[in-house]
């Protein structure tokens, strides 16, 4: 974008804005110039919250979620199931499940999907790591936690292939309606897959 | 980790056997017509003027409510106003307001050019699309055929001559009317074609494990084998009907085939006898898939021909057996769509009848006489005097609007 009018240090910060996710040229723009209005302090916090987060957060070495322990506070919960892995995309989605308090296995953590559109491949995953974690044995379920769209199963898929042999049962998230719905409002996919995915009653 | 959906909830179509007839419609900036807002009657209604006057852009807009695309256009973009393109923020706006057995649906859609000045990749101003019913945003596959239409145009016979890829985009704009979950499979399949293809384009390249195939493999053929065994099915049923109807038509003793052609050997027996025959279809197609980067045996290759006694009508039809073949076949779409939601779709002729003659004229008239609304444009009203059309609505399009 051309920000030949701006000053140039201005002009480099909102290049960089530019850069991340979500963030359109003009966003970029709005946030450039609210922080060079923003006092001094505020903008020097920002800062330094960005390099402290560089410099302190890593990836655990088992789930490769976001961290700065090693292992991660999920990993070295001794209270946590070892003999379950729940396969999510992003760490962000840790969160989400976490949320549940339901869930009391592992995680592991992809960070990202299969897209060859986008030349991801399963190589630029963490699934070699997984398979590894597999083969100690201790794991007996592997959960597929990957989102219900297209890269989400096909990544399902892929990893259900390559851990055929071990002995882990896989299991995928269910999929149907949500709850608190109304029925007559559900759209026809996903009542499809609700009766599909029905279950007996015990 | 349900997929986050900014819209609201479709409203489950409640079984509603009757007609969806069209009360009123709103343009804005649409193709040549700046602003109109036209009350509509049930039965037929005869839109006349000289050529050029935009009697066809209003049943252009009728049939995009239906479809939610248009028939014809390559960029949608085509259908704003060319006068306000150069505007503020061009748009343009096509309501209609329906009766659904006494129940009001509003159907809309939005075409803007986005302002933002955000190009997409090839550099023109990126097109939004906005659906809604009765005031709610909608993805499309939620929006086709919440009213059905069957559009006449005497361009109609290009589908027995011209491209495979002109028939499939036909037959699916009208079997995804009558049928969502296949246009739900058929966006889903695009997607995973687009990645399989992506992905044979990095294998050639020596970019990606040959392991990533059989995963793009079963998501494709199971996604494919669902709209063959659908294609097949309708296709048999439009063949059926099509050969009656071209009988009635023609009172000729050629019968009249409509033949479905897959890319490869379909067998009977559904969906899961067609994922077997699909994937040694993929199987015996491999090398060459690997040459050419691209996917070769699929949906997204099949075609249909037009037969008329055992000989293909495009290579050897004339123009006026086109024209019966392609009035037969847009009537068996008609009845198609009857058939399989219980709703007969309004009959949508763009300045069809002076391509026939009086007594196929006379035939289709009585078949829109048993429609409960049709739309009719004509350049010549006087030819239309004495047939069943004397008793409808006529009104007179000039410049883009209604004297």
């Amino acid at each position: 974008m051309d920000h030949q009018h701006a000053a140039a240090p201005l002009a480099r910060l909102i290049d960089e804005l530019h850069r991340l996710p979500g963030v359109g040229p003009k966003t970029a723009q709005r946030l450039a110039y609210h922080l060079v209005r923003a006092p001094k302090e505020e903008v020097q916090s920002l800062a330094e919250a960005l390099s402290a987060m560089k410099e302190q957060v890593f990836f655990c070495s088992q789930c490769h979620n976001l961290t700065d322990v090693e292992p991660c506070a999920i990993c070295g919960d001794g209270q946590r199931d070892r003999s379950t892995v729940c396969v999510v995309e992003q760490a962000l989605d840790i969160l989400a499940l976490e949320r549940t308090r339901r869930y009391k296995g592992l995680y592991h953590v992809l960070h990202g999907a299969i897209s060859p559109m986008n030349g991801v491949g399963p190589g630029d995953l963490t699934i070699a790591a997984l398979e590894g974690r597999l083969r100690t044995g201790a794991v007996k379920e592997l959960i597929l936690a990957t989102n219900p769209n297209l890269e989400g199963e096909a990544t399902a898929t892929y990893i259900q292939r390559q851990v055929r042999g071990l002995p882990v049962a896989v299991t995928r998230l269910a999929r149907g309606l949500p709850s608190g719905a109304d029925l007559e409002y559900a759209d026809e996919v996903t009542l499809a897959r609700a009766i599909e995915g029905r279950q007996v009653m015990s | 980790m349900w997929p986050c959906r900014s819209f609201a909830p479709p409203s489950a179509p409640a079984p509603y056997n009757g007609p969806v007839l069209l009360r009123r419609l709103s343009l804005e900036n649409f193709r040549n017509i700046a602003s109109l807002d036209l009350p509509f009657a049930p039965g037929r209604t005869v839109l006349h003027g000289r050529n050029a006057q935009g009697k066809t852009n209003l049943l252009e807009a009728v049939h995009l409510l239906a479809a939610a695309k248009s028939i014809r256009a390559e960029h949608e973009r085509d259908l704003i106003a060319w006068n306000v393109l150069a505007g503020e923020i061009p748009y343009t706006r096509i309501r209609g307001d329906f009766d659904r057995g006494g129940t009001p649906l509003r159907l809309e859609v939005f075409l803007q050019l986005e302002p933002d000045g955000d190009a997409s990749q090839d550099g023109e101003p990126r097109l939004a699309k906005r659906l809604r019913v009765n005031g709610a945003p909608r993805r499309a596959a939620d929006f086709v055929g919440e009213m059905q239409a069957v559009l006449f145009e005497p361009q109609d016979i290009e589908l027995v001559y011209g491209s495979p890829s002109s028939r499939r985009r036909h037959l699916d704009m009208t079997l995804s009317q009558a049928d969502r979950p296949l246009l739900h499979d058929l966006q889903r399949y695009q997607r995973i074609l687009t990645q399989r293809n992506h992905l044979l384009k990095s294998l050639r390249e020596g970019r990606a494990s040959p392991a990533e195939l059989p995963t793009w493999d079963d998501i494709l053929i199971e996604s494919g084998a669902a709209i063959i065994a659908a294609r097949a099915a309708a296709l048999a049923s439009l063949d059926a009907s099509a050969a009656r109807l071209h009988a009635q038509l023609t009172a000729g003793t050629e019968r009249l085939r409509l033949l479905y052609a897959p890319s490869f050997p379909v067998p009977e027996g559904g969906a899961a006898h067609i994922a077997v025959a699909f994937r040694q279809a993929l199987a015996a197609t491999a090398a060459r898939e690997r040459l050419f980067g691209a996917t070769i045996a699929g949906p997204h290759r099949d075609d249909f021909a037009f037969q008329l006694g055992g000989v293909s009508l495009a290579a050897f039809g004339s123009r006026g057996q086109h024209r019966l073949a392609t009035v037969a076949l847009k009537l068996a779409e008609a009845e198609y769509m009857t058939q399989r939601t219980g709703t007969q779709p309004t009959l949508l002729l763009d300045d069809i009848l002076s391509e026939l003659d009086a007594d196929r004229r006379g035939f289709l008239l009585e078949r829109v006489a048993d429609s409960p609304q049709a739309l009719i444009t004509t350049a010549d009203l006087p030819s239309l005097q004495g047939t069943l059309l004397r008793d409808a609505a006529v009104l007179e399009i000039v410049a883009g609007a209604v004297r």
